[in-house]
């Protein structure tokens, strides 16, 4: 309706003078007049031209506008695509119409631009452009671009290039190159494979990484190749005492003192939590020594809190082509776990040894409680009637050097805090019996852990952590107890006096059948003297 | 009488026009860059047709134009006149113009051809 009033008004004058012609032949004026019948025609055409033309601009409109707007949309589409799109004839010079993302690639309009000095910078590379591109237009064989690189830098982007021969007209062909900025895919994808490599905590190499580098790695070039794997001490004891996170700090230690030991060449793995494996090509048995030993070294030299540094570790060497892999990793697996067997007691009296400085040391208990402790405790056990060869007195021994360990993980402010607890704080503080008795679980001593834990129960009942009563109470815990209490008030506190020995004496009487087991301080006061006299 | 088959090309329809049956299809879109030299043998065709038409035949044509610039606007004009002269002198022609629903312009069209002619001119979706 609207076109049709439009159209009314564009051919007004038009269609007045045909509607005036009109009136002027059928009024008879001219009526005999020799160009009558010429006049009556050329109007007849007239008319019918009008018709022709008003249908002829409507259908153009519509047309047009429907074109238009097609035209709109694909170039929306082309320019959110986030791609680039360029056509170019044989003159090698880019089209009026590109995608927006063109622009932002190549930093610049590149209409007329020519596309050989848009690709490249460099002289040569634009020749190997022009010859490709004029060959394919000469020859219309679209395999030709195959030639070209499919990855180019422009402007410090990666972009992935596709290109294709396209019919454009009749007998008209050009090149469309799709250009694809693929520069934060590139990043993403180099760090999904640096993730899918490596381990996240160590940046070492991981397993997955070894499953798929072994087949290269034992190619006769790399012979000799020894490997190594490695097992950490005590990782166990300190994610048990001390949390996770200081765990994690030890491997991440462990982890660089191997990267440190290892050549450029070799290659070194977290194999698993706590196991690391080595792979060291052109590496005879007596260099891989040399590098196990230069581990064991680092590992000596480096400075620890509370758990000192140390793997086991197992050798094995490929000398002849096409030997088994597998077997390889076993007899350096079997060396490891003979070693680390061998290696464990001295570990493990490491470990109680620092314990014992670290406790001294920082001032969580007094200085020489643990040996005064253990001259106490060798000498009661022997009024209870066990050797000191026994277990039951090796167990005292240990306790000795144990029973405060907990308290290395509990902050130190908490320990030294003057005045009344919060009841958060003494739960803190109450947590320690429980750390200590995972500390003893985790270098194999339940027994002692088991006594450590209970060691604050009380007779009566009403200790930690479990309310243990009477001879549900570990022996060992009712034996220590009564030694540590006596030694504990007759020794100078930051902030209290020591006892005089008739006051412990005292103390501890008075206690008997409520802290202490009464049957155990009655041997214990009747032998005081015996038990406190000097070695 | 020959037929009068023109293959397409992307700027010219697809002409097939059946004597015997009595069936003149136009398919494709129609943009020459001469249009009347390109409907120009239709046109003869079609006069040719169109004179020795018998009356009792029936005429079946089929128009399919998404798109036709001004220049085939005006030949597909020519050649509607004639069929529809034809009507008028009594032969027995109809016309179906054939529209895609989702091209808003092409119904328009149609619309705009189908005034001021008799013949009987149907225009339905493809």
């Amino acid at each position: 309706m609207g076109n049709n009033q439009d159209n009314k008004l564009l051919f007004g004058q038009e269609e007045k003078i045909v509607r005036l012609c009109k009136a002027e032949m059928e009024s008879g004026e001219f009526e005999g007049n020799p160009l009558l019948p010429k006049y009556q025609k050329l109007v007849r055409n007239y008319e019918r031209l009008l018709k022709f033309t008003k249908k002829i601009v409507k259908i153009a409109d519509t047309q047009g506008n429907v074109l238009k707007k097609r035209e709109y949309k694909i170039k929306s589409l082309l320019n959110n695509s986030n791609q680039g799109f360029l056509t170019f004839g044989n003159d090698l010079l880019v089209d009026e119409e590109y995608s927006a993302e063109c622009t932002s690639i190549f930093g610049q309009k590149i209409r007329k631009e020519h596309i050989s000095s848009l690709l490249s910078n460099d002289s040569g590379a634009q020749q190997k452009y022009i010859d490709v591109f004029k060959s394919v237009f000469e020859e219309l064989k679209e395999g030709n671009l195959e030639h070209l690189p499919s990855n180019i830098n422009i402007n410090n982007r990666n972009i992935d290039v596709k290109y294709k021969l396209i019919n454009r007209l009749d007998d008209e062909y050009a090149i469309l190159a799709i250009l694809t900025d693929v520069t934060e895919k590139t990043i993403t994808d180099a760090q999904i494979k640096y993730l899918s490599e490596h381990d996240c905590l160590t940046c070492l190499y991981n397993r997955s990484y070894i499953d798929k580098t072994i087949p290269k790695i034992i190619a006769p070039s790399n012979l000799p190749l020894s490997v190594v794997l490695a097992d950490m001490n005590a990782l166990k004891l300190t994610n048990d005492v001390f949390g996770h996170q200081k765990g994690d700090q030890l491997i991440v230690k462990v982890a660089q003192i191997l990267k440190k030991c290892c050549r450029e060449t070799d290659i070194v793995s977290r194999w698993g939590g706590d196991e690391f494996l080595l792979l060291l090509p052109n590496t005879d048995s007596y260099a891989c020594l040399q590098i196990v030993e230069s581990i064991n070294k680092a590992c000596r030299e480096t400075e620890q809190e509370i758990v000192d540094i140390s793997v086991s570790m197992g050798t094995a060497t490929m000398e002849i082509p096409n030997a088994n892999i597998t077997e390889l990793f076993a007899v350096a697996e079997n060396r490891m776990y003979k070693n680390k067997l061998l290696d464990n007691k001295t570990v493990r009296k490491n470990i109680i040894s620092k314990i014992e400085t670290v406790l001294e040391s920082t001032g969580i208990i007094p200085p020489d409680h643990i040996r005064r402790m253990k001259s106490i405790v060798v000498k009661f056990a022997g009024v209870l009637g066990f050797p000191e060869e026994s277990m039951e007195t090796q167990n005292l021994i240990l306790l000795a050097s144990l029973h405060d360990a907990g308290k290395i993980a509990i902050p130190q402010d908490l320990l030294k805090k003057q005045g009344q607890l919060t009841s958060d704080e003494w739960e803190i503080i109450k947590s320690y019996s429980e750390i200590g008795y995972r500390m003893a679980q985790s270098i194999g001593e339940p027994g002692v852990a088991e006594a450590m834990l209970a060691l604050r129960e009380r007779w009566d009942g009403t200790g930690y952590p479990s309310g243990l009563k009477g001879e549900q109470i570990p022996y060992l815990s009712r034996v220590f107890s009564i030694l540590e209490v006596y030694e504990v008030i007759t020794s100078e506190r930051a902030f209290q006096s020591a006892l005089s020995p008739r006051e412990a004496r005292n103390e501890i009487q008075r206690q008997s059948g409520s802290q202490f087991d009464p049957t155990l301080t009655q041997i214990f006061l009747d032998n005081l003297d015996h038990v406190l006299a000097p070695e | 009488m020959q037929k009068l088959i023109i293959e397409s090309s992307k700027s010219t329809p697809e002409i097939n026009f059946d004597p015997e049956n009595n069936i003149l299809s136009i398919k494709g879109q129609s943009y020459p860059e001469n249009a009347f030299k390109f409907y120009e043998s239709i046109f003869n065709w079609v006069d040719e047709y169109i004179q020795k038409l018998e009356t009792e035949a029936s005429v079946k044509i089929d128009f399919t134009l998404p798109y036709i610039n001004t220049s085939s606007s005006k030949c597909i004009m020519m050649l509607l006149e004639k069929f529809d002269e034809a009507f008028l002198s009594g032969k027995n022609i109809i016309l179906y113009w054939y529209y895609d629903v989702e091209n808003e312009s092409e119904l328009e069209c149609a619309e705009e051809f189908t005034e001021d002619l008799n013949l009987p001119f149907n225009i339905i979706t493809r």
